[in-house]
């Protein structure tokens, strides 16, 4: 049977993609690696009773007519949103609203951020600004958030906010997980897409925003089909014609929508003398900044001593824009440096559910943690070290909790990569740098799902998208799929 | 004795960058006075040691950035300018002794770096097309003229360099270690770091370049940079500027919002209408004027304008010329000394922090292959640019020296052979040294700031007031350009 | 970004009939005490008292004080004797308007200036680089405004000396407490200021001799009613402070603050821009009354089918009986008694767009010492 669509990958993107598609009549299919739908989406149980999000707390936002449209809310998603940020220091702590009443500067990063979804909607090829510098007026009008492309995100902070310390927590917060330096240019864009994500958590668990697209996708008639691989994107003719599996099946689609990464879509789903020179070494040089690493932990009790609005939302521990430029450099030398920027959440205060009565989970969020070591792989001792680097930073900040630790897990980039199929476990599929964002992402000269062959559409974390929203690079291909379809372009 | 004294122009600081600009202002029929602080002039490139009663050079060796138009018409080379090399190729020396050779002429260029990677050697008369034409295009636009829009393919490209690291954008054409390390050592001019979005301007900058009537060379100087001074102060004198060394400049005198003069260290005051400075933007409107009379917010931006990054020079004097192994090279190139790409952003890293880094990329000049002036008989000079370096590093300069002697000692060892035992002498001529010394004092280096039109980092908020010197121009280098612009924009506004 | 409450908020709060609150420079201030408009004419026909302990103070301490301030400033404060004050703004490097205050002169090293808008980072960067000292005043001291005919009675009534000139102040010793008595605000009216933890028995004081006078407290409301019948804009409500350092709007003109440049002063952060542009001024400040009981506030004006300004604040005036609005106009068509038409665009709320006229005329509209229209 000839589908219309097939969808490489489960993840929010792919269940989205296939909803909309299959809302439109489309015969379409999802092929998931792993057992269950969801990607990132997924909820873990890492000790008996304690349940936890994996990969990271928070995603990006979901744009509100998706929401609507998918009727997320009447299938179980609600979003719980931390009220602030906090960020403790020895000596004193810093207290960022998120909410209502927070600095102009993140209003600012917020509006450019959805300006620049807004313009990313259109499939405009090529959107690139030309320089406003340049010949008197501009062919094409500047991306949202353009003058933040060149400048730093230390400089960006020092003209806009006052306070030292609401500096280092700002950057911090746009850092959240990731490996990068404040000090070098092009480090603005984090404020446009916080590592920190922003949706807010999923009440019950990130799981549940996978099942709420997986039934919205069956419910519109899509199949997904789990504990499959895809092998490679079949072409003939110079058209996509389907997809084969690692097992040899071949499924027959008459458009593929890949939802994996850049580099893994075209660097290990098409045969290697298939792809053009240009495309295979702009696909090499894509490159890839994975630095998070996360540590779950089961605690005995809730900690004491802080106050409940700061337990909502992430603790932020002893920001300094010193040490993450150190951390940074060790990340780029492939060693681990030993206070990397730690990112605290303690979700079951939000969420009750995710263990049992009286105890409590705590997410660790490290940044600057290196996919590849300079002296081997991740061995368990390894993977030990950072536990104990997590656990000094938990200390620092609630005393004496080492001793209500019951279990913990530690999730190393290498286990996200296996995980999610991202290449090193980047989850934000590609460096956040001012030639692989905006108009630039994911290729250097158009932006939209299309890529350079026809019938293969690009959606996924490397999207221009997907750094800014949470199922819109799915949505978005699917438009463009559904249009392509329509206007006879694909056989 | 409080003495005041008119002139029509007055330019500050009598290195390179001021000693155009007077002539120029002097041609143009004005009274023009020259004031150095120094006993002599020529700024940074008079910086010397003293070796066998003969005076050897701590300054650059080499020229690429000497505006044609003032070599023409201040007719320096009729006033002494001669080139003992007018095009020097770029080597990269390998460990392996595989040296990559890259010259003008792209076929030889190209087998030398077929040895390395065919593809790139097929790639690499592509790759010298495209920068040069882009190079070309955006010539009129650093020379002065108003912007012209670009064609759609030139403006993507452009796009394209002024928002990728020089290194990314090295990577997406080249796939070899050996020449993406050579060609990258030009993007760290004026402390670029090659992973910001900008460094790889500086590329299509040094092509726009041109020496000797070839587009991108880089030329050796007859005499060193001593001669290229004696012929600009010959031309300043013939052209009826007044030169005055041993005189520092205290402050600028305003008047409300105008400069009107300057008042000197010993208080005499010199007016004129029109002051232009071959000084630091930090130091010309941080220092020598009120705080704040140039703006509070150009002021924040100053206080924010620190340069990290720096570079130093390691001079070293060898008792014979030096004897590179591996195979055989062009020896008055540009030798480029780096291990790997990663070379160059572990060196920024560990610089960012305040250290010097193990593999810190060099690059090296012989002059004396080709010009035995430079040195005693029979003895070379080693001129190695080390960049990047920390401008303010945890232990002072001072400490630091020997260990950066012994770094760049230890490096060029593995690449002459006997090395060590030739060398009779050794100065590191480090950044505070320059800044000291000599005033230099470079902002940080961004590409917005490479971008602008030529009289927004020329003039000032202070009016009659103008900068000629590096922070004038897109990159900082020995030029002469931004100060030809600089007397432009003076005698046209007075005109 | 903390929130802040007032030292006046327990007192407030007692007052406070409907609980509505406000912010205004990250302070909680009581919006309106029940009826807007009968504060905004009890201001007219008696006296109230407006917390004003939201304004932004600094205190500028060193030698060089008065040329820093000289050299921020649009009028020169070294011109002012210990114990004067004036009225002046501060703009950007390309003469936009930043803020607008009173700079207070205390001793010959000693400055204070009070603003509506904070704007710390600009002058404390400014002032370091200077060397002058900057402490903010703003949480230290509160201040209470009293504005109308009956001020200076009920001052007398409390034991106050109000015998100051306009723009002066005095510092008294006050049955116990220090406080300064001053008339930098722009209504004819006095200001009390005095440690934060001394407000709530100036304000038992003040309210308890203001009984006889009919003292009532009146919220933010009332206060930007007798702004925009007096004419006055204010930062984040009329218009966004230049927050770059090289923007270069808004202009002076535009907010009606030309008059508080000093041509005669040599040099200001921004002089040469505003000299160069003030000849060029497109948009001027007027008033516009429009014809309905409606406030339109951000609204566009046409004349003529052409847009040529917008309202910026707009109230009801009770004493006027009609709505009344700051407007910015193209400096042509700004003659006063022209008609143009109003039109408020459709909003969430009101689907459909309204549309008047107003006409403009001078301002202000009233000013404090006007009888009251019956």
């Amino acid at each position: 049977m000839r589908y219309d669509a097939a969808i490489i990958g489960a993840g929010a993107d792919g269940l989205a993609a296939a909803a909309t598609l299959a809302g439109r009549g489309l015969k379409t299919i999802v092929i998931e690696r792993n057992e269950k739908p969801g990607g990132r989406c997924a909820t873990r149980e890492f000790h008996p009773g304690f349940r936890a999000a994996p990969f990271c707390d928070e995603l990006a936002p979901i744009p509100a007519e998706i929401f609507w449209n998918l009727d997320l809310g009447r299938r179980g998603v609600t979003f719980l949103l931390a009220p602030q940020s906090t960020a403790v220091w020895p000596d004193r702590q810093s207290v960022l609203a998120l909410g209502a009443g927070r600095p102009a500067v993140l209003d600012q990063s917020v509006s450019l951020a959805r300006a620049a979804l807004r313009r990313a909607h259109v499939d405009e090829a090529p959107a690139h600004k030309s320089m406003a510098l340049f010949g008197g007026s501009p062919p094409q009008k500047p991306w949202p958030g353009e003058e933040w492309t060149t400048s730093s995100l230390s400089e960006l902070l020092a003209s806009k906010v006052d306070s030292l310390d609401l500096s280092a927590h700002l950057t911090a917060h746009a850092l959240g997980g990731r490996a990068a330096h404040p000090d070098l240019a092009g480090s603005a864009l984090h404020l446009l897409a916080p590592g920190v994500g922003g949706a807010g958590i999923v009440a019950g668990g990130l799981h549940r925003l996978a099942d709420a697209l997986a039934s919205a996708a069956m419910d519109a008639g899509a199949e997904i089909s789990c504990g499959l691989e895809v092998a490679e994107i079949r072409r003939s003719d110079n058209r996509a014609t389907g997809v084969s599996l690692a097992d040899g099946t071949q499924i027959e689609a008459r458009a593929v929508l890949s939802t994996l990464d850049l580099k893994r879509t075209f660097l290990s789903l098409f045969p290697w003398n298939a792809l053009p020179p240009d495309v295979s070494q702009r696909a090499a040089a894509f490159r890839m900044a994975a630095g998070t690493a996360r540590i779950l932990l089961a605690l005995a009790k809730p900690p004491r001593g802080m106050s409940q609005s700061i337990l909502w939302g992430p603790i932020h521990v002893a920001p300094d824009s010193k040490i993450t430029g150190a951390a940074y450099a060790a990340w780029r030398s492939g060693m681990l440096h030993e206070t990397p920027p730690t990112i605290l959440r303690l979700i079951s205060a939000t969420d009750l559910g995710l263990c049992p009565r009286g105890t409590a989970t705590m997410t660790i969020t490290l940044g600057c943690i290196p996919a590849r070591l300079f002296d081997g792989p991740w061995t368990h001792e390894k993977r030990d070290a950072l536990g104990r680097i997590a656990l000094a930073a938990v200390e620092s900040v609630f005393p004496g909790i080492s001793a209500d630790v019951l279990a913990a897990e530690i999730i190393a980039p290498p286990d996200i990569e296996e995980a999610l199929g991202i290449t090193d476990g980047d989850l934000w599929g590609g460096e956040i740098a001012s030639d692989q964002m905006l108009g630039f992402r994911p290729w250097l000269d158009r932006i939209g799902p299309r890529t350079p062959f026809a019938g293969v559409y690009l959606a996924g974390p490397s999207s221009a998208v997907a750094p800014f929203a949470t199922c819109a690079a799915g949505v978005i291909a699917a438009n463009a799929i559904a249009a392509d379809l329509k206007a006879g372009h694909l056989r | 004795m409080s003495e005041a004294r008119t002139y029509d122009a007055i330019v500050i600081g009598g290195g390179t960058s001021g000693l155009v600009a007077a002539t120029y202002l002097a041609r143009d029929g004005k009274k023009t006075l020259l004031l150095e602080a120094r006993d002599e002039f020529g700024g940074v490139e008079t910086a010397s040691m003293s070796a066998d009663g003969l005076s050897v050079s701590l300054a650059a060796q080499t020229l690429y950035a000497l505006d044609p138009l003032v070599t023409k018409q201040l007719k320096l080379t009729r006033r002494g300018l001669k080139f003992a090399v007018r095009d020097m190729p770029l080597v990269g020396l390998r460990s392996d002794g595989k040296h990559i050779v890259i010259q003008r002429d792209t076929r030889a260029s190209g087998v030398n770096i077929a040895i390395h990677s065919k593809r790139d050697a097929e790639t690499w008369p592509r790759f010298r097309r495209e920068l040069f034409d882009l190079a070309r295009a955006l010539r009129p636009f650093w020379d002065g003229a108003p912007r012209k829009p670009l064609g759609p393919s030139l403006q993507q490209t452009l796009d394209r360099i002024a928002r990728q690291g020089a290194m990314a954008w090295l990577d997406s054409w080249f796939e070899s270690e050996a020449l993406k390390t050579t060609l990258a050592f030009d993007a760290t001019s004026g402390g670029l770091s090659v992973l910001e979005p900008g460094s790889a301007l500086a590329f299509v900058w040094r092509a726009a370049q041109e020496m000797c009537g070839l587009q991108g060379s880089v030329a050796q100087p007859l005499g060193g940079m001593a001669s290229l001074i004696a012929a600009l102060v010959s031309g300043a004198q013939k052209a009826g500027a007044e030169l005055r060394a041993g005189i520092k400049v205290q402050a600028l005198v305003l008047d409300g919002a105008a400069a009107v003069g300057v008042r000197l260290a010993s208080g005499e005051t010199a007016f004129a209408d029109i002051i232009v400075s071959s000084l630091s933007r930090r130091k010309t409107l941080g220092e020598l004027v009120e705080p704040l009379a140039g703006g509070i917010a150009a002021a924040a931006l100053i206080s924010r304008s620190d340069a990290p990054i720096a570079e130093a020079r390691a001079v070293l004097l060898l008792r014979g010329p030096p004897a590179f192994g591996g195979v055989h090279v062009p020896r008055n190139s540009r030798f480029i000394l780096a291990e790997r790409p990663e070379s160059y952003a572990d060196a920024e890293m560990a610089a960012r922090s305040g250290r010097l880094s193990d593999d810190s990329p060099l690059e090296l000049v012989v002059p004396t292959l080709a010009d035995d002036s430079l040195a005693p008989p029979g003895q070379h000079i080693l001129s190695v640019l080390v960049r990047p370096v920390p401008r303010n590093p945890q232990t002072p300069w001072e400490q630091l020296k020997t260990e950066l002697a012994t770094r760049v000692v230890s490096a060029l060892g593995r690449q002459i052979a006997d090395f060590p035992e030739q060398i009779s002498h050794i100065e590191i001529f480090t950044p505070d040294d320059m800044h000291t010394q000599y005033g230099v004092d470079p902002a940080r280096l961004t590409v917005d700031h490479m971008l602008a039109p030529s009289q927004q980092s020329i003039e000032t908020p202070v009016y009659g007031l103008l900068l000629c010197g590096d922070d004038a121009q897109p990159v900082p280098a020995i030029s002469g350009r931004a100060a030809r612009l600089a007397a432009a924009i003076a005698t046209g506004a007075h005109k | 970004m903390i929130v802040r409450a007032s030292p006046f908020h327990s007192r407030a709060a007692a007052s406070n009939a409907f609980n509505q609150w406000a912010l205004r420079n990250n302070f909680t201030l009581a919006q309106n005490f029940g009826d807007p408009l009968q504060e905004a004419l009890a201001a007219h026909a008696r006296v109230v008292a407006i917390d004003i302990s939201w304004r932004w103070r600094v205190l500028f301490q060193g030698a060089r004080a008065g040329d820093f301030l000289a050299q921020l400033m649009t009028r020169d404060a070294r011109l002012l004797e210990p114990g004067q004050s004036l009225k002046a703004l501060w703009l950007n490097d390309s003469g936009a308007v930043r803020g607008a205050g009173v700079v207070v002169r205390f001793a010959s090293d000693k400055f204070l200036l009070v603003s509506s808008a904070a704007d710390m980072s600009w002058i404390a960067n400014a002032a370091a680089i200077f060397g002058v000292a900057v402490r903010e005043m703003t949480e230290e001291e509160g201040g209470l405004a009293l504005i109308g005919p009956y001020a200076r009675s009920v001052l007398d009534a409390t034991g106050l000396a109000a015998d100051i000139e306009p723009l002066g102040f005095r510092k008294l010793f006050w049955r116990g407490l220090d406080v300064t008595v001053s008339r930098w605000g722009e209504q004819s009216g006095y200001e009390i200021w005095c440690k934060a933890d001394d407000c709530l028995i100036v304000w038992d004081r003040i309210f308890g001799a203001g009984v006889p006078y009919g003292l009532q407290p009146a919220g933010l409301d009332a206060a930007d009613i007798l702004d925009v019948e007096a004419g006055i804009t204010r930062p984040l409500r009329d218009y966004l402070p230049a927050q770059d350092g090289f923007a270069d709007t808004p202009t002076p003109a535009s907010l009606g603050l030309a008059s508080l440049i000093d041509p005669a002063h040599a040099a200001f952060n921004g002089r040469a821009a505003c000299m160069a542009s003030e000849k060029s001024e497109a948009r001027i400040l007027v008033g516009v009354e429009i014809e309905s009981d409606t406030p339109a506030p951000f609204a566009s004006l046409t004349h003529r089918d052409w847009m040529v300004g917008r309202t910026l604040t707009s109230v009801y005036s009770p004493v006027l009986r009609r709505a009344i609005a700051l407007a910015q106009i193209d400096r042509a068509i700004s003659e006063i008694g022209t008609l143009l038409n109003l039109t408020v665009p459709a909003s969430l709320i009101r689907t459909a767009a309204l549309s008047g006229s107003a006409r403009i005329c001078s301002l202000p509209f009233l000013s404090q010492s006007d009888p009251i229209a019956p």
